[in-house]
């Protein structure tokens, strides 16, 4: 076994970087990882940014967040890589990231999200030290739920405009 | 006999000053301590420190307490800003398992005043303060400062996030 094989056998944590930020998942919530080049953006919807087909026939929606982890309609110049992520219902998320770093637990020291950073707007279900860096804890169906809110908020919002614009909401 | 307590006395930007008891004072970081920063935290949250292996949340009271000179308060949503002081402080209960809940830091634009209280130097919240109380245990009466209030740490840092919207924000390029 090489030694890359035997450092992800003994990971039980991948680290995914949005710019500055990165946050740890539980491996096994990561999919697969993908060349952002196989994104078909012809298949652009709401603000997924187009469509991947995996290897096992299926496709996954394609997601941009930067390190404010707000949705962006483009991939940030230095994200080139797609993590798909299991979204907690037997479906894949994927998104845009920079890096992928497979993690043995041992190498996080967890905290609990402060009281004062604690909001249902988030993903992070609490913060860890990673090499005297700070990074957040989440998993895949958290960050497939907090994609589909965000996504569903500016459905809204485009359906509650262009009903302005045919005056049928006054 | 009047009683006294030690305390320090902390210069919050702005205009905006404040104490704390002199227990509650662990460490001070001085020249722009490293802010770590965390998406999707309210604005008086700029980051969070790392101190001691400790992850310290840090709070700019300033934009918490939306007070003191708007102009004075830096951005809210980066890492710049005026304080470039932190101090670390303790909220209750710093050992053990609940260490990390414990602790947090302020960013202040000087380093802390050791002071002396007296019971006598009690005096009412000033007005402007007044719908802010929940995060002030008393109020004395400062010799050059006027009414100085006594910060509530565990209030403070149980502030809650205004942000309630599910879902990340939208850029469009």
């Amino acid at each position: 076994m090489t030694a890359l094989a035997q450092q992800f056998q003994a990971a039980q944590y991948a680290a995914l970087s949005f710019g500055r930020f990165r946050v740890v998942v539980p491996l096994q919530d990561l999919h697969s990882l993908e060349p952002v080049l196989d994104v078909d953006t012809q298949q652009r919807n709401g603000h997924s940014i187009g469509s991947i087909e995996l290897r096992d026939g299926c496709s996954a929606r394609v997601y941009c967040l930067d390190e404010l982890f707000s949705l962006c309609d483009a991939p940030p110049s230095d994200q080139r890589i797609c993590a798909v992520l299991d979204d907690g219902a037997e479906g894949q998320l994927c998104l845009v990231c920079g890096t992928v770093e497979a993690l043995p637990g041992e190498v996080l020291t967890d905290f609990p999200m402060p009281a004062c950073m604690t909001s249902a707007a988030t993903p992070l279900a609490g913060l860890a030290l990673l090499a005297g860096r700070v990074v957040g804890r989440t998993s895949g169906a958290a960050l497939a739920q907090f994609v589909a809110a965000g996504s569903a908020a500016a459905a809204e919002a485009i359906c509650g405009a262009e009903q302005l614009l045919d005056g049928t909401l006054v | 006999m009047s009683g006294h307590a030690q305390g320090w006395l902390l210069r919050l930007g702005g205009g905006l000053h404040a104490a704390i008891g002199a227990r509650e004072l662990l460490y001070v970081l001085p020249d722009e301590p490293q802010l770590h920063a965390i998406p999707l935290v309210p604005p008086h949250v700029p980051g969070v420190l790392v101190w001691e292996n400790f992850i310290v949340p840090t709070l700019d009271c300033q934009l918490l307490l939306q007070v003191g000179d708007a102009a004075a308060a830096g951005t809210s949503t980066g890492l710049r800003s005026l304080r470039s002081i932190a101090a670390i402080v303790a909220m209750g209960n710093t050992t053990g398992a609940q260490a990390s809940t414990g602790i947090g830091a302020l960013l202040l634009v000087h380093v802390p005043e050791q002071i002396e209280v007296r019971d006598e130097q009690e005096c009412e919240l000033p007005p402007a303060l007044h719908a802010l109380r929940r995060f002030f245990s008393a109020c004395f009466e400062h010799a050059e400062m006027g009414p100085v209030p006594i910060l509530d740490l565990p209030r403070l840092f149980t502030a809650p996030s205004v942000r309630s919207r599910r879902g990340p924000a939208i850029l469009n390029h």
